[in-house]
């Protein structure tokens, strides 16, 4: 997918250009640069860490009152932060910093929940914490990490809020009010996907794009398997419970618009050459499937003549473009 | 190159955005429109098509009143020889043969489904799900896409992790592994296949082979029947370490087994992706599933809740994860030294 040219090829074609001066020499190797699935084992390996450094100061310190276990909290964040800056590219501090970053984080939360015993509240401070913690953490899993849990923390914030549903269970909602909390929640997050992918070679001038790069990739894995974090915990990836009673309910069509994310995900990861998150967009489109078959509210009968309508749109706008590919 | 590689050329070099806009093109970072027409076109076709008979399945699976079964059996009957009539007119590789031996294949689930639930034959679900693998292999080695191979992994994966995973009585395999004790130990029985599944596809990828088989040869097909081979083994060791949680290291003649039989995988997957020095995905596999037991194994040795345990297991994670990053990091440099495209 990529193109062929090395390095020292792309920085002589460019010194032909006049875009760089001659006689530069090129940048130090970058000893960082790992495969996508390593960074996830990683990445769970310290998300798993961190909930047991949480547990680790909590059975050590315990009994917490909600406000020293802020203190906690801030002060793990503080150290990772610190770890973060120290131990640049060494692997073992930056996984002991992203795990106290999570663990931090969990602290916080659990402090908000606390004092607040407000779902929507707690939502909104965990979407707060990751701007914050996107702007002031260096390191770039972190950043990928706080936009795609800032994404899940808006989509529950949003579905808590307006519909007034609780966590864990899901309520009779009309198809009108469905769909506009559904593009009240990802139609931004789409849409500023797109503006960055459609801006890129602007930002990546800026010294900001250490930060946006994470940013873009944590916005597109949160476009294409966030929308599960919106569902009651009852109904995560196949279950039918939580759906409520037997009345019609819109929500239950949410999978639905979600494979339409996951196209929409597909389509920007193909511009940036992506092929991991293409994948991810895929399995997820798949997971969206099987999610739409599991919820009910609204009949199977129904949802088979509406992906049916779907199936062939797609197939004649398929043509369309093959027709355009060919001329 | 990799974005992450652009983005240290521009920092580097400091470049303006003219500057920036010509090294992604000079990189090729960004698709031409023809290339996005194409793109566009072909995860249209393929939605479609899969939004088609995920369509097909659901309509069985609501047990429409209105149609009788009859007319349930014509309609998926029909579909299948539609999507067969269209395969011979243009036969794979041709990619309207291919999404049309692929529909055959979902069809042919659904036509199984339908048997099942219209003359209520009491198969268990793996049943329905094995006699699908079996009846629509054909269908996939003729289709000669990788996609289709995917699809026909899953269902034979369902299969096995219905049956292995929770044992249920009656049917095929229940006949064959009935007198078998084993709870934990069967685990490695779908790890087996995929592991020799995997070989098998490892076997064909540097030889002149037919187009029939061509498809198994993809990579990434190759690493989801990894990842399904160390995933059933993972499963099947952690559910021999915490069997009997909280009762120290006193593991019984079974989950002896089962942790022997995975340890010994992992080291044939291990010994066999170095010798080979073409992928490091199944060296991943190897880490991630020796992170998780050594997790499953410390939580079960010291069989404690205080923060000492707590400690210990962040403790192992990080270590642990660290060292996987470095041995796995190490072995990639050291491949692209001598010019393995890893």
């Amino acid at each position: 997918m990529s193109g062929q040219l090395t390095e020292q090829q792309l920085v002589a074609a460019l010194t032909e250009r006049g875009h760089i001066p001659p006689g530069s020499a090129l940048p130090p190797e970058d000893h960082s640069d790992r495969p996508w699935y390593l960074s996830m084992v990683l990445g769970v390996a310290a998300w798993l860490a961190g909930a047991f450094v949480l547990g680790f100061a909590w059975t050590l310190l315990e009994p917490l009152s909600e406000r020293e276990l802020f203190v906690v909290g801030a002060f793990l964040l503080a150290a990772s932060i610190g770890l973060f800056r120290a131990g640049r590219d060494r692997t073992f501090i930056d996984q002991l910093a992203l795990s106290t970053w999570i663990a931090g984080q969990f602290a916080i939360v659990a402090a908000v929940a606390d004092i607040t015993e407000s779902w929507p509240a707690i939502c909104a401070s965990i979407l707060a914490l990751q701007i914050v913690l996107w702007f002031v953490t260096p390191s770039s899993a972190a950043r990928l990490l706080a936009a795609f849990f800032g994404c899940c923390a808006w989509a529950l914030f949003i579905r808590l809020s307006v519909l007034d549903e609780s966590f864990d269970d899901r309520l009779s909602v009309d198809v009108g009010p469905s769909l506009f909390v559904w593009v009240v929640v990802w139609l931004p997050v789409a849409a500023g996907a797109w503006a960055l992918v459609s801006t890129e070679a602007r930002w990546m001038t800026s010294g900001w794009r250490g930060a946006i790069r994470p940013a873009l990739t944590g916005l597109l894995l949160g476009l294409s398997v966030g929308s599960i974090s919106a569902d009651p915990v009852g109904t995560l990836l196949f279950g039918v419970l939580g759906t409520g009673d037997n009345h019609v309910n819109w929500l239950a069509l949410w999978p639905l618009l979600d494979i339409g994310l996951a196209l929409v995900t597909m389509w920007l990861a193909f511009q940036l050459r992506h092929r991991a998150l293409i994948g991810v967009a895929i399995v997820a489109g798949l997971v969206h499937a099987s999610r739409l078959y599991f919820l009910s509210g609204v009949s199977l009968l129904m949802k088979a003549a509406i992906i049916v309508v779907i199936g062939i749109v797609l197939l004649g706008l398929a043509a369309v473009l093959a027709r355009q590919e060919r001329t | 190159m990799k974005r992450k590689a652009l983005d240290a050329l521009v920092a580097h070099f400091t470049l303006p955005q003219s500057g920036v806009e010509a090294l992604l093109d000079l990189s090729n970072a960004r698709p031409s429109r023809l290339e996005q027409l194409r793109f566009g076109a072909h995860v249209l076709r393929l939605t479609g098509l899969l939004c088609l008979v995920f369509g097909v399945v659901f309509f069985v699976a609501a047990n429409w009143d209105a149609l009788r079964v009859m007319g349930r059996f014509a309609l998926l009957e029909g579909l299948f020889v539609v999507c067969i009539g269209t395969a011979l007119v243009r036969p794979p590789p041709a990619t309207r043969g291919r999404f049309a031996l692929f529909g055959a294949f979902v069809v042919a689930g659904a036509l199984l489904a339908l048997f099942g639930q219209t003359y209520q034959t009491g198969a268990n679900v793996y049943e329905l799900f094995l006699t699908w693998a079996l009846l629509g292999l054909p269908l996939v080695i003729a289709s000669q896409w990788s996609v289709a191979w995917a699809g026909w992994l899953t269902v034979l994966n369902t299969a096995l992790a219905l049956y292995c995973g929770w044992r249920p009585d009656g049917g095929l395999l229940w006949f064959v592994f009935a007198s078998v004790p084993w709870e934990t130990a069967i685990l490695m029985i779908p790890a087996a296949i995929n592991l020799a599944l995997w070989f098998g596809t490892e076997h064909l990828r540097d030889k002149p082979v037919h187009r029939v088989v061509d498809a198994l040869r993809a990579q990434w097909l190759g690493r989801l029947l990894i990842a399904c081979a160390v995933g059933f083994g993972t499963w099947a060791g952690i559910a021999a370490l915490m069997r009997h949680s909280w009762a120290g290291w006193a593991l019984r003649g079974e989950e002896v087994i089962a942790l022997v039989l995975q340890i010994a995988l992992l080291l044939s997957v291990w010994a066999y992706a170095v010798r080979r020095r073409a992928d490091v995905f199944p060296l991943t596999m190897v880490a991630a599933s020796v992170i998780l037991l050594g997790l499953f194994a410390v939580i079960r040795g010291f069989h404690r809740t205080d923060w000492i345990m707590m400690l210990l297991v962040a403790t192992w994670l990080v270590a642990s994860s660290t060292l996987a990053s470095k041995y796995l990091i190490g072995v990639l440099r050291g491949w692209r030294t001598e010019g393995v495209p890893a």
